[in-house]
């Protein structure tokens, strides 16, 4: 059985306070994430990316390096599965990606609240 | 232009990169998004990009490491896989040259 996200889930808080203060990206540019599960006995925890998170270029980047972060900083975790939730890509198109400060061609580094990396 | 080994690429692309890397997608992204089948550039960055690795190959050179059997990951898209294939390989090919762009190797 596994061991559902639980109130009060030490490990759960963990890896909320690990998405927050890495990928503050998340909620800033209107997504949010979901802790789906969390199996203690294999170590695997499964999070949804919602929001402005689903079908947004730079996802597939942030679900790569959840996945790469979170193992090296969260040792009882030794596997992430996270996804938009956006399997069938037969959305309306045209949505707007909406992540990170790069408004168009202004150059460089976003400023502005940023992980802190 | 940025000054890094592909080792040590590696080892900080999530972190010290990280928001470089994220520029870079995006900008691929919004690229693609204006000239081919929104369909199909979303369904290929959520359903294959969502398992790619960009790695630095030197020489300001870059490389993205796709899934297995990339095509066969797309599902909910009515293009031929022969399509899907050749708007993959434009895609990789925009995000290698965002990606020097970004780390300033253009």
């Amino acid at each position: 059985m596994s061991t559902e996200s639980q109130s009060g889930d030490d490990l759960e808080e963990r890896i909320n306070n690990f998405l927050r203060r890495n990928f503050p990206q998340i909620q800033m540019h209107g997504g949010n994430h979901a802790i789906q599960n969390i199996d203690r006995e294999n170590g695997t925890v499964s999070i949804a990316l919602g929001g402005a998170c689903s079908g947004c270029g730079i996802s597939p980047m942030t679900i790569q390096a959840i996945k790469s972060r979170m193992t090296k900083e969260i040792p009882e975790i030794n596997e992430v599965h996270a996804d938009t939730g956006m399997g069938g890509g037969h959305d309306t198109g045209g949505m707007s990606p909406s992540f990170p400060g790069e408004t168009s061609e202004d150059g460089e580094d976003d400023e502005g609240p940023q992980a802190p990396f | 232009m940025s000054d890094f080994t592909p080792e040590e690429f590696e080892e900080e692309k999530y972190t010290e990169y990280f928001s470089q890397l994220q520029t870079a997608y995006k900008r691929a992204f919004n690229e693609l998004n204006g000239t081919y089948d929104s369909t199909l550039i979303h369904a290929i960055d959520q359903q294959i990009l969502n398992e790619s690795e960009p790695h630095y190959e030197g020489d300001g050179e870059f490389s993205i490491e796709l899934p297995d059997d990339p095509i066969d990951r797309l599902t909910g898209v009515p293009v031929s896989d022969e399509k899907a294939a050749e708007t993959l390989d434009v895609y990789v090919e925009e995000l290698k040259t965002q990606l020097r762009a970004t780390f300033d190797f253009a």
